[in-house]
């Protein structure tokens, strides 16, 4: 688990993080998004012990950050957006001195390699050199350096940047499989529909506050878009629509109306049934998970409202 | 026992099987054509004399960049991080920094050094030398090369502190210069050592030192200086090894380091000495007063404070969180008040109204260049405040007193430079009263700057 509170960063001149308090739960996979600047990396490098936070509290498994960086070292495996690699070693030698770092056992050290590099598809390039290998396979890399150790947590920032498709489905189904193997993950990104794929909850950063966390689509009951397109008189079903049990915010544009529907999927169908039974115009009815990018943008557009009311 | 990681990834790279014969195939040739030359009597001075050379070569220039380099190399390559984050110790990452990085050019050195004491050692009882020391030479000859290495690399963590851009690449030279410099009076030693050339010795070999009223031969006394030196920059690297894997730093290593070194230094008595024209018997209290004087300023200048961490010390001491408040703490705020105490102790004891002006006017100019410094350090947006700070340290130190005293000016000279211009030492009362005055306003200039910059934040 890992618990933040109050947790404030500062830069000379800049607060980056302003009393951030969140709760991510053991074996959960969360996205951490947010624009650029909003302080993603450095929450990631708090959470990672590397600098030091102006104040607040962070746990991670149990361990204060602040106090016992080296014991939270041990158990979390990190990833950075800019990480580096030993450009003369082979992919081999990189997987065996990260082992070698973690202190993992000589007679682990060989099945360890193995088993990354297998999740990770890496054991062809065993002998390449590092120099050699393209921005994708380099990441892969950073990554299996990472989790080398079988971390409890992994922090990852933009770890699928500069992958191609394929390797990112790869990506995606690793994150899957240490979560199902009992790790947290966060993971920062800004390509959300990749995201949506394995993450189970979702934290918006902006301007260093925490604007939004949420379970993601996948994992909520709670949204799910629906969209009715009317043959005609849209405007007169916009009040049937508001009253209707777990309908949220109806809004019309034409003779399209979106809404939320505050339920599972299967409690869908008495809306649908009523509006037919009181002869409503209808010509079309879909429904959708909300997606994390829609989620993402509405919070946007909600935050840009409320700063110009507050303006 | 498993080798030190760092050590085996250095070992990885550095050698190769080509690297690994051409370096003995090299240097026996070298060696062989150098046992060869006949133009002195003894061809094995020669042969001496080139290994000494290829060791400083090899050990004091290749091996004092490789170690600056140690971690220059990984911040500029982004692997810092991955290494910082790792389960050894800092011991462990101490050990495999410094021998990991200079693992080939000791390969080398050592070729060196085994010729150049079998060659000594061979001509021992034509130098008139005893087996100590070959002992004390042999020894002197690999402590100044640790202590180059691990200055280098001392001041090269240092460094990273200071570090203004996470994308900002380092240089190595500066580091590598450092360790030199640090290393120097060793380095020196060793180039001029008493056994260069044959017969040279004995003057030197002679000489005694006195400490404390103890007497010691020099070249013992300077190879348990070398030790003691060796260990403070061994220590320093793992401290600050522990800084970069977040463990908490307390302020008493530091202290420990200052405190030593006044001790060291106060065991020495040379009678009278010079300090910017005035005449002072009270040698011992000036040296520690000097030396106090100028750790404040390396650690002033060297190490890595900012706004936050000022914001962070007031909220320490607002909370009454003691043990944070001292971690935080700048250290030249720690060095302080020792320099304070040293000074008022030097006033105590001389006699002379000149001595004790000089003192004071050193205490307001050094307080001046703090100030200054923290005036465009403080500056957030100031990219190179501590260059930028000695640079104007030399306008007022250098070019004014030159313009001043160009048109024979002293006393304007001595606005700027505490000092007995033309042997005359009323204008140490001019420096003193200018000091203060130049204290008051840079004080006051580097307070209006924390109010502008470190006493809120965005």
């Amino acid at each position: 688990m890992i618990r933040v509170s109050h947790l404030n960063y500062e830069y000379p001149g800049k607060r980056a993080l302003k009393d951030v308090s969140f709760t991510i739960a053991t074996g959960s996979v969360t996205a951490l998004v947010g624009p650029n600047g909003a302080g993603k990396t450095t929450l990631l490098r708090c959470l990672a012990a590397i600098d030091e936070p102006f104040s607040g509290q962070i746990e991670i498994a149990g361990i204060d950050v602040t106090t016992e960086p080296r014991r939270v070292h041990r158990v979390l495996g990190y990833l950075s957006d800019y990480f580096g690699l030993y450009e003369d070693l082979t992919v081999k030698q990189c997987l065996t001195f990260a082992a070698w770092l973690h202190l993992i056992p000589s007679d682990l050290i060989d099945k360890q390699i193995k088993k990354v590099a297998g999740q990770l598809e890496l054991s062809p390039w065993f002998s390449h050199k590092v120099k050699t290998l393209s921005r994708g396979w380099r990441q892969r890399l950073g990554i299996a350096q990472a989790i080398i150790h079988d971390p409890k947590i992994v922090l990852l920032d933009e770890p699928a940047a500069g992958l191609d498709p394929e390797a990112r489905v790869a990506v995606s189904a690793l994150f899957r499989t240490l979560q199902s193997n009992g790790m947290t993950l966060v993971v920062s990104s800004h390509i959300l529909a990749e995201l949506e794929d394995y993450c189970t909850d979702m934290l918006v950063l902006r301007d260093g506050e925490i604007v939004e966390h949420r379970k993601s689509s996948q994992q909520s009951e709670e949204v799910l878009t629906i969209r009715l397109t009317f043959a005609r008189d849209a405007e007169k079903y916009m009040a049937l629509l508001a009253n209707f049990p777990g309908v949220i915010s109806p809004a019309r544009d034409g003779q399209t109306v979106r809404l939320g529907y505050n339920g599972p999927n299967t409690d869908q169908q008495p809306l649908l049934k009523h509006l037919i039974d009181i002869g409503a115009p209808l010509r079309g009815f879909d429904s959708n998970p909300e997606r994390l990018q829609d989620i993402y943008l509405s919070l946007g557009s909600k935050r840009k409202i409320s700063d110009a009311s507050q303006s | 026992m498993r080798l030190n990681p760092e050590i085996r990834r250095n070992l990885w790279l550095e050698f190769s099987l080509h690297r690994a014969v051409a370096m003995p195939v090299v240097l026996g040739l070298i060696f062989f054509a150098a046992s060869n030359v006949s133009h002195t009597d003894d061809p094995l001075i020669t042969l001496e004399i080139i290994a000494s050379g290829i060791f400083f070569l090899f050990v004091k220039i290749w091996g004092g960049h490789k170690a600056a380099e140690a971690v220059i190399e990984e911040v500029n390559s982004n692997t810092w991080d991955f290494q910082k984050l790792s389960a050894l110790s800092p011991w462990t990452m101490t050990v495999g920094k410094l021998f990991g990085s200079t693992s080939y050019t000791w390969y080398g050195g050592m070729m060196a050094f085994v010729t150049i004491v079998a060659v000594v050692g061979y001509n021992l009882p034509s130098y008139d030398l005893s087996y100590y020391d070959l002992f004390l030479f042999a020894s002197l000859l690999l402590l100044s090369g640790l202590i180059v290495h691990a200055a280098a690399l001392f001041t090269s963590l240092m460094a990273i502190q200071n570090r203004t851009g996470a994308h900002n690449k380092m240089r190595v030279l500066p580091y590598h210069l450092a360790g030199l410099l640090m290393g120097g009076p060793f380095v020196a030693d060793v180039i001029f050592n008493p056994w260069h050339p044959k017969g040279h010795s004995n003057e030197l070999i002679n000489l005694t030192v006195s400490w404390y009223g103890t007497s010691c031969d020099r070249s013992s006394f300077l190879t348990i200086t070398a030790v003691i030196t060796l260990l403070w920059f061994v220590i320093g690297v793992y401290w600050q090894i522990r800084n970069q894997m977040k463990m908490r730093a307390s302020p008493w290593l530091w202290l420990g380091f200052v405190i030593f070194w006044i001790v060291y230094v106060s065991g020495f008595d040379i009678g009278s000495v010079h300090l910017l024209g005035i005449v002072y018997n009270e040698t011992r209290e000036v040296a520690v007063v000097v030396l106090s004087l100028f750790l404040l300023y390396v650690i002033a200048f060297q190490e890595g404070w900012n706004t936050v961490r000022y914001r962070r010390l007031i909220d320490a001491w607002r909370t009454k969180n003691y043990n944070d408040f001292f971690t935080i703490c700048p250290r030249w705020i720690l060095t302080f008040p020792i320099v304070l105490a040293l000074a008022a102790w030097l006033m105590s004891v001389n006699t002379e109204i000149m001595g004790s002006t000089l003192v004071l006017a050193l205490l307001c100019f050094t307080i001046r260049d703090i100030a200054l410094l923290h005036f465009f350090k403080l500056n957030t947006n100031n990219q190179r405040p501590v260059l930028t700070t000695l640079f104007y340290m030399g306008v007022l130190y250098i070019l004014m007193p030159f313009l001043f005293s160009v048109f024979h000016f002293y006393a304007g000279a001595a606005f700027f430079l505490p000092r007995a211009f033309q042997d005359n030492t009323k204008y140490i009362h001019e420096a003193a009263i200018a000091g203060m005055a130049q204290a008051i306003f840079a004080v006051f200039l580097a307070l209006s700057r924390w109010l502008k910059f470190g006493a809120k934040t965005a």
